[in-house]
Order: C-alpha cells, then sequence, then structure tokens
C-alpha cells in the first residue's frame, strides 16, 4: 500500500464517521490524516523533518510537514512496521537502533513514501534522528537542511543563533519549492498557536483535578502529533474539541468514563502498536494515566511581533534537550501537579537518550515518593513483545502503590 | 583501553610532575587548554569489559565503551584524575555525564558542547562554548590561561600531531605500535610524548607485500585489537579512528587569530567524527582516502549501540563497492577481540591474499 491512498482512506472514512459523531480522536485523527494528505497535495510543499522542529513555520509557508517518527508510529499502529523493520536490516541498518527511525528507513527504500521536497533534520533529541534524515537525503540525493540547537537554558546569544539558522531554513524552502515566506503569515500562525496552547493548557489543568476527565487513551500521542498543526485553524479547533468534551467529562462528574483509583505519569513515547497494558491497568487497578510526560506545555506564548524567538525559546527547552537535571525538574513537576500515584518509562529499545538516564529518572521520582517502572519494550516493533511478562511486571508495581 | 600498566605509567608520571590532572573523553576536546592551566591531560578510557554493573546504571543498549567508563569511574581506579571533562559528542557521553555526577557529584565535572554543524554562525558558538571550558579549567586549576600560555601549547599539539602523522607515514610502523604511541599521546603531557616519539626506532622487521589494510572505525583504544587482526599478516597502514586520525587531523593554527578562535576553528572544521553534519562528512572524507592510500582492505570497526558510527556502515559498504574495496565490518563488544572476531579477520585477509 502506499502512503497516499492510506491517507486518503483514513481522511475519507473519517469524515463519515464525524458526520456521524464528532469525538475529539476523530477530529484529531482526521487533521492528522489530511497533514498526512498534504505530503502528496501538489498545492503544498512537502517535507519530512526531525521531531520538535517548528511547524507553525511550515504551516506560513504552505509546506506540508511531518516529523520522521510520526511515519514509523504510524507504520506501528496500522500493523505494518515489522516488514519494514526487516527490510531496514536487510539493507544493512542496526538492529539496535530506535525502530520509529528503522520503520521509516525500510518504508522509504520500498518506494511507499514518495519523495519529499524538503528534508529538514535537528541534532535533538537524539543522534539517531538526525542520522536518519541525513542518509535520507543521501539516498534520494536531496539537499539536506539540519538545525543545530544548544543545550538549554535559552539565553539570548543561543536564541539568536537559533533564529540565524530558522532564517536560513526559510531561505531553504523558499530556494527549493518557490514558496515566498511572510512574516504577517507567521505572525497569525504564531497567534493561532498561542490560541490552541491555551486551549491545550485549560485541558491539561483539567487532568490536574481527581478524577481527570480523561481515559488513558484520550491523550496518547497528543502533544507530539499536535505539533503538526500548531499554527493552524484546524489546530485551535482540534484542541477546543479535546477541551469541551473534558469539559463535559467533568461536568459530568466523569460519569461516562472508567473509575479512577490510581493516576499514572507516562514517561516520554507511547507504545504504538495495539496491546492490552492500558486496558489492563484501567480494568484490574483502575490506574489512569492522567498526564504524558511529552504532554506539557513548558513554554510561554509566542510573542507574535517576534515568533521566531519565541520558537527558538522553545525548541532548546524541549525537556529531552540537554542534561538530565532539565528534564528531571519538569518530570518532578509534572508528577505533583498531577498528583500521581506511579510513572510508566516503557524504555524504548534504541533510544539512547532515554535508556541512558532511566535510572536517574527512577531514583528522583523515588525520591520525591513517587514509584517508577522501567519496562523494556520496544514501542514500533512487536515482534519482541511479550505482553504476559510485561503485564506480571505491572501487577507488581501496582501492587506495591496500593 | 586501560591496562594496570597504563594506569601505573600515568600515575607515576603525576607523581613526579607534581601536577593535577584532567580526564577528557572526545576528540574534539581542545586539549592544548587544559596542558595550558598546567593540567596533565588523560584521555579516558575504561579498564574493563563492561561487567553488567552499567547495565543497570545505564541501559543495556548504550555503548560498551561507555558503559566500560563508567564502571571503571565507579570502581574508582581513576580516582587519582582530579576532574573530567566530558562532551555532548553523541546521546551515550551526553549521558555518561549526568549518570557520574549522580555518583560522584564531588568531582569537577564539565559538559563541553560541540555543535554538529561547521558554518560560520556554529563556529562563533563553538568559541563561546571554548570560553566557557576555559573560564572552568581557570578556576579548577587556580590559574589564569593567558594567551600566551594557550598560544604555547597550541604550538606543541601542533609539533606533536606532525610528528604522529609523519611517523604513520613512515610506513615502516605496525599497526598495533602507532596505536600504542597515540595513546601515550593523548595520556601524556605533550612534551613527554614529543621525546616519546623522538625516541622510537625504526622497526627492524618490516612486513614487505603484507596486504596493506586501513582500519576505519569508532573508540578503538585497545593496541591488542589491532595486533589481533595484524597477526593474520596484513599491516595496518592508517587508523582512522577517535583516537587516531580524529586526534592528529586538526586544524593548523592561525597566530593571527586570538587563540579561542584560533581553537574553535581548528577543531570544528577537524577531520569530522561521524556525529557531524557537513560535507565532506565521515564517509566523504573516508572516500577521500581510500583513493589516496588505495588499501588492498578496509577493516570497518564500530561498537555496538554505537548509533552515529553504524548508521554510516550502509553508507561505506556502497562506497567501498564502487570503489572495488574489500571490506569487513565489525560490531565489536570493547574487548579485545573474539575467536569469533578472529575468524572472520582470518577468513577475510585470506580473501585479500587472494
Ligand atoms: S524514541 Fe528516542 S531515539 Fe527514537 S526518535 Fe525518539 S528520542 Fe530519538
Ligand atoms: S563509540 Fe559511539 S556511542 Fe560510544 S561514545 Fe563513541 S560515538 Fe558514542
Amino acid at each position: 500500500m502506499n502512503l497516499k491512498s492510506y491517507f486518503d482512506d483514513l481522511v475519507d472514512s473519517l469524515d463519515r464517521k464525524i458526520s456521524e459523531k464528532k469525538t475529539s480522536r476523530r477530529l484529531f485523527a482526521y487533521e492528522t490524516g489530511r497533514i498526512g494528505q498534504k505530503l502528496f497535495d501538489p498545492g503544498y510543499a512537502s517535507a519530512w523533518t526531525g521531531v520538535f522542529v517548528p511547524f507553525e513555520i511550515f504551516q506560513a509557508m504552505d509546506v506540508g510537514a511531518v516529523f520522521i517518527e510520526f511515519i514509523g508510529a504510524m507504520l506501528a499502529g496500522t500493523g505494518q512496521s515489522p516488514a519494514f523493520l526487516r527490510k531496514a536490516e536487510e539493507l544493512g541498518y542496526p538492529v539496535d537502533g530506535c525502530s520509529y527511525h528503522r520503520a521509516l528507513i525500510g518504508a522509504g527504500a520500498q518506494g511507499l513514501l514518495g519523495k519529499p521536497d524538503l528534508l529538514i533534520g535537528a541534532t535533538t533529541p537524539c543522534d539517531g534522528g538526525v542520522k536518519t534524515i541525513s542518509n535520507i537525503a543521501r539516498s534520494f540525493g536531496s539537499e539536506l537542511f539540519v538545525l543545530d540547537i544548544p543545550y538549554p537554558p535559552a539565553d539570548r546569544e543561543k536564541i539568536d543563533y537559533l533564529v540565524k539558522q530558522y532564517d536560513a531554513m526559510i531561505e531553504y524552502i523558499r530556494r527549493v519549492t518557490g514558496k515566498e515566506f511572510d512574516i504577517d503569515r507567521l505572525r497569525t500562525a504564531a497567534a493561532k498557536s498561542n490560541r490552541a496552547v491555551r486551549l491545550v493548557r485549560d485541558l491539561y489543568d483539567l487532568c490536574k483535578k481527581t478524577p481527570a476527565p480523561i481515559t488513558s487513551e484520550t491523550l496518547k500521542n497528543f502533544q507530539i502529533v499536535f505539533a503538526l498543526l500548531m499554527g493552524s485553524d484546524e489546530g485551535v479547533d482540534v484542541a477546543a474539541t479535546f477541551l469541551d468534551e473534558a469539559r463535559e467529562n467533568a461536568a459530568d462528574s466523569c460519569a461516562n468514563l472508567p473509575k479512577e483509583r490510581y493516576r499514572l505519569l507516562w514517561v516520554q513515547n507511547r507504545i504504538q502498536f495495539k496491546n492490552k497494558l492500558l486496558d489492563y491497568l484501567q480494568d484490574e487497578f483502575g490506574a489512569k494515566i492522567v498526564i504524558d510526560e511529552l504532554n506539557h506545555i513548558y513554554w510561554d506564548d509566542l510573542d507574535e511581533d517576534r515568533p521566531l524567538e519565541g520558537l527558538a525559546a522553545r525548541q532548546i527547552e524541549h525537556p529531552l534537550n540537554g542534561t538530565v537535571e532539565h528534564r528531571l525538574r519538569i518530570l518532578r513537576e509534572l508528577a505533583g501537579e498531577y498528583g500521581v500515584h506511579g510513572a510508566i518509562n516503557p524504555s524504548h529499545w534504541g533510544c539512547r537518550q532515554n535508556c541512558g538516564m532511566r535510572q536517574l529518572m527512577k531514583d528522583d521520582l523515588n525520591r520525591i515518593g513517587v514509584p517508577f517502572i522501567n519496562l523494556d519494550v520496544d514501542c514500533v516493533d512487536p515482534s519482541n513483545y511479550f505482553e504476559g511478562q510485561l503485564i506480571t511486571r505491572l501487577q507488581g508495581f501496582m501492587e506495591m502503590i496500593g | 583501553m586501560f591496562r594496570h600498566s597504563d594506569l601505573e605509567r600515568i600515575k607515576k608520571a603525576l607523581e613526579e610532575g607534581g601536577g593535577r590532572s584532567a580526564g577528557w573523553f572526545c576528540s574534539y576536546t581542545p586539549v592544548e587548554l587544559i596542558a595550558a592551566a598546567g593540567l596533565h591531560p588523560i584521555r579516558i578510557s575504561g579498564a574493563v569489559t563492561p561487567s553488567g554493573h552499567a547495565d543497570l546504571l545505564m541501559h543495556t543498549n548504550i555503548c560498551p565503551f561507555i558503559k566500560s567508563c563508567l564502571e571503571t569511574l565507579e570502581s574508582g581506579e581513576l580516582d587519582f584524575i582530579d576532574m573530567f571533562i566530558f562532551t555532548n559528542g553523541c546521546d551515550a557521553q551526553r549521558r555518561l555525564y549526568d549518570v557520574w555526577r549522580s555518583l560522584r557529584p564531588d568531582k569537577p565535572a564539565h559538559l563541553f558542547c560541540i555543535p554538529k554543524l561547521t558554518g560560520p554562525d556554529s563556529l562563533r558558538r563553538f568559541e563561546i562554548e571554548i570560553g566557557a571550558l576555559k573560564t572552568w579549567l581557570e578556576e579548577a586549576a587556580g590559574d589564569k590561561l593567558t594567551d600566551d600560555k594557550i598560544g604555547k601549547y597550541i604550538a606543541l599539539y601542533g609539533k606533536l600531531r606532525g610528528l604522529l602523522s609523519d611517523l604513520q607515514h613512515r610506513g615502516d610502523i605496525s599497526g598495533k605500535r602507532m596505536l600504542e604511541i597515540l595513546l601515550e599521546a593523548q595520556r601524556s603531557k605533550p612534551e613527554t610524548a614529543i621525546e616519546l616519539i623522538a625516541a622510537e626506532e625504526p622497526a627492524r622487521e618490516q612486513a614487505h607485500g603484507a596486504p596493506r589494510v586501513l582500519v576505519t572505525g569508532g573508540m578503538i583504544d585497545d593496541p591488542e585489537f589491532i595486533a589481533r587482526i595484524e597477526k593474520f599478516g596484513v599491516r595496518a597502514i592508517a587508523l582512522d579512528l577517535c583516537t587516531g586520525l580524529r586526534f592528529t587531523n586538526v586544524g593548523i593554527y592561525d597566530d593571527h587569530k586570538s587563540p579561542v578562535e584560533a581553537l574553535a576553528e581548528m577543531y570544528l572544521l577537524k577531520t569530522p567524527c561521524p556525529r557531524m553534519i557537513c560535507i565532506p562528512d565521515t564517509v566523504d572524507r573516508l572516500e577521500s582516502l581510500v583513493s589516496e592510500l588505495k588499501p588492498d582492505g578496509v577493516i570497518v570497526c564500530s561498537l555496538k549501540f554505537c548509533d552515529t558510527h553504524l548508521y554510516n556502515h550502509q553508507r561505506i559498504r556502497e562506497m567501498l563497492r564502487r570503489e572495488g574495496t574489500k571490506a569487513l565490518f565489525i560490531e565489536s563488544d570493547y574487548s579485545s577481540g573474539s575467536e569469533q572476531i578472529d575468524t572472520r579477520i582470518q577468513a577475510f585477509v585470506e580473501m585479500l591474499k587472494g
């Protein structure tokens, strides 16, 4: 199957479902599918990017952009990742690397994805991401653009350094695609981004209350994928829909939601292929994911007069960028603000930056009384997934919390 | 890898010199600044094959060099070193810095950040990082780092690197011996290393007619590993490694610039490591090296779980195929080798000998 028909089918079927009943998850998937369609729409330039790059700029320049891990996650979600992981292995890619990237490499090599106009990498959050994008550029014979992201804190000099790179990126987009840049369009996108973020903040605030007016699945992959919609009207609409639903649930005392006895923090990525872990936690223990580490608004509203600077500060201050203190502080804050009883880190195999600090995260959260479990999962590759073992470990973990 | 005798030698040199020392990990570290601060620069290796303990402190899937360094540091074997300079060379190194500080908050440690790009703005960013390292060293060593002092050590290291290159080009030295000398140069004061090279005798027996192999890859810091390759009757004519060409091929000192500016340029634009995003990059440079040296074969050695190197393998494989050069790819575990690796090297060498 090629990806274009996948996105077309997805959008068509969700369109029908939304006309029957509009739910936040449906709308979210629909709008994300439409971003996917833009990759193949001649009216847009297409870009594959690193994760956490400023999509507002792409929005303002009519670039349909997705980060490469999004494709890896999608392939896992649709059960297709194993074949592409095998393909990447045949090509000589190390089997121990991050499978988000390997799945993309395999799919790209099979011609599933077409060829993007633009390839824009970033040096954070991991070595694998930028290596993957640069390898793809080499294999397509395409020009590569990479953003070099300094570590936090985002002081004036580092912001200026990154803003200059954004200027160069804009010039690269203009040169390769002929799409012009208009600062007023970016200001509008920044304003929409701010509007959406305010709604998302309210949504997260509701989740701080007990019970949280969501299920463990409601905000799965939320913010990381929502980034693709930042700066658009669709983004504002999606955020508002999630917030409305959460408000309705809260007003209804969460009567339609499964009971919440325990509140959990999920660290970094969710498991992307179908699995029963969250149902098990909910059904057996009433344990709910109320906050994901990556669902967190850690930045201030963008200054709409100087949007590039705010975007630069946001990218530098990302929790996965830099040394451990920065990330631990955010995890501690989240654990406190959301009143969680425990934290789960899937320790995605192949993610050095996350796995290398997993014991530090555990020790740090334990110090403030939050039990922490490191699982051993590959979030994209179901072939090494042993659900029974994980359930046994989660059972022990929940018994310890209880 | 640090052997017991290496550590004893370093300790003895420190006792005799009466000085303090700073450990460093990555070839982008401007050792000139360490030496100018009156510190003995010691490139850190692991002293052990990782036992599994570092898997608990970090994770199984972290490169074995980093895990070995962590276990060695934790064992107290390197306690005689006064301070450490880590880098953001790769994700594993960044996490080593984090984990190490949690274990030993009492040991001064600095994270030296290297951009991954090499344009003019990245150069200026790198200058700022070098400036920060200089300030940290001044505070740690309690001594002002004047331009004159730094300039003196830039010149001295320039001489040392020149001598190391000449030695490699002399062509009568085994790969194993070359790596021993390279490691000494990275674990000694530059003055001492220069003396050592001057005293290096020409090899008595030269392996005429032996197939010439280029060894390329990441962190090989064990001469025995190279010896295991050479024992099958090949000669390692170049060591395109973190401890080899990536240490010696630093840019030329431009003394019209301030030492910090000059160092930024020398290091950021040096023979790149695969972490860098630049043109020419590591694979392009390897291609030039292969066409320049025309080796009979190339042995590509990477450590397990090293994304920056392993993600290049496919490109290297294609490039060498294009060049018509035979290649052997080894993923190793930071031990001196294994029987399985020996068997593969042997088969490769037999193929080279035709
Ligand atoms: S999971 Fe880790 S290695 Fe994979 S893309 Fe995310 S940060 Fe990078
Ligand atoms: S061998 Fe690779 S992973 Fe290990 S420290 Fe070096 S670059 Fe990092």
